[in-house]
């Protein structure tokens, strides 16, 4: 994966493969702990204990049309690289949350990507899964919650054309506001 | 900082817009975005086709993501389904190749045969 947002959009989508109807994601840079801790949480079907086990394994997928799952793996990969890891907390029929932690400075971490492109394709995809997005750096923080968003905007889905590309320009712009300047990559 | 008032502002122009759009004759669209799909650039694939959907009014055709379809070497992997559900498969696909498909396969209704897997597989 080039980029975290990528990593992103990998993740959301084993939710919505588990059946999540409400999915949250947060990324979360702390400079003065050196960390970039992105966190997807959703009300999923969840995993039992012994698939959690092997869940970072590449060769574990309960998928049938290939025998690899390379997901997770690759991500542990990329967070390993950096100092950081990925922590899995999930139960059966209750959801599934996984936390990734980056060295925040390391030369070594993906950049952030475009996560307004990744948040409003999945709109478009599913619009009627509901997301809270979070970004927050020191004091200050931004949220996007699609409920109060279909709520400003009855009668119009947001997988609407128009409405997707103001969800992205807005989150990105979110993201240059919060973690500019704080994520090298990322421009106020 | 964009605000929430401005999105309502948009829901005005949006339903103007959606009375005007035509109609994409009952096709729909679907993207492989399993880890093989993203990993290959399905993103920028969906995002090329929304696009261009967009600035054609066509935005009607649902375009929606999908696992993993099992030819991960073949991907970013893009599928027409027709109204009377056949299918076309579109592989090996780029931002390029998405929008040459919105083009001549949801506007025109010809398939690109040379992006199909039939035709990649067999060179």
């Amino acid at each position: 994966m080039q980029d975290l947002s990528l990593h992103f959009l990998d993740l959301v989508r084993n939710s919505v493969r588990a059946g999540a109807t409400r999915i949250r994601i947060a990324i979360l840079a702390e400079v003065p702990a050196d960390l970039l801790t992105l966190t997807v949480d959703d009300n999923g079907s969840g995993m039992p204990p012994e698939h959690l086990e092997t869940v970072l394994d590449p060769f574990s997928t309960t998928r049938t049309t290939r025998s690899v799952g390379l997901g997770l793996s690759l991500l542990q990969e990329s967070a390993v690289r950096t100092g950081g890891r990925v922590s899995i907390r999930s139960a059966v029929r209750e959801g599934t949350s996984v936390v990734t932690t980056f060295g925040l400075s390391s030369i070594d971490r993906p950049p952030l990507g475009d996560v307004g492109d990744t948040l409003s394709l999945l709109l478009v995809s599913d619009p009627e899964i509901e997301y809270e997005m979070e970004i927050a750096s020191g004091g200050a923080a931004y949220r996007f919650h699609t409920g109060a968003a279909r709520r400003d905007i009855p009668g119009i889905p947001l997988s609407d054309p128009a409405v997707s590309a103001w969800i992205r320009d807005h989150v990105n712009e979110a993201v240059g506001l919060i973690l500019g300047g704080i994520l090298d990559e990322v421009t106020r | 900082m964009k605000s929430l008032a401005e999105l309502a502002e948009m829901r005005r122009k949006a339903r103007e817009e959606m009375s005007a759009r035509t109609s994409g004759h009952g096709r729909r669209v679907v993207v492989g975005m399993a880890t093989c799909g993203i990993a290959a650039g399905a993103r920028t694939v969906m995002g090329a086709m929304l696009e261009d959907l967009r600035t054609r009014g066509l935005a009607d055709i649902p375009v929606t993501m999908t696992g993993c379809i099992g030819v991960c070497r073949l991907e970013p992997i893009v599928e027409v389904y027709e109204q009377d559900g056949s299918k076309t498969t579109y592989v090996r696909m780029d931002p390029a190749k998405a929008r040459r498909l919105v083009a001549e396969h949801l506007v025109n209704g010809r398939v690109c045969q040379d992006l199909t897997i039939g035709a990649v597989e067999a060179n």
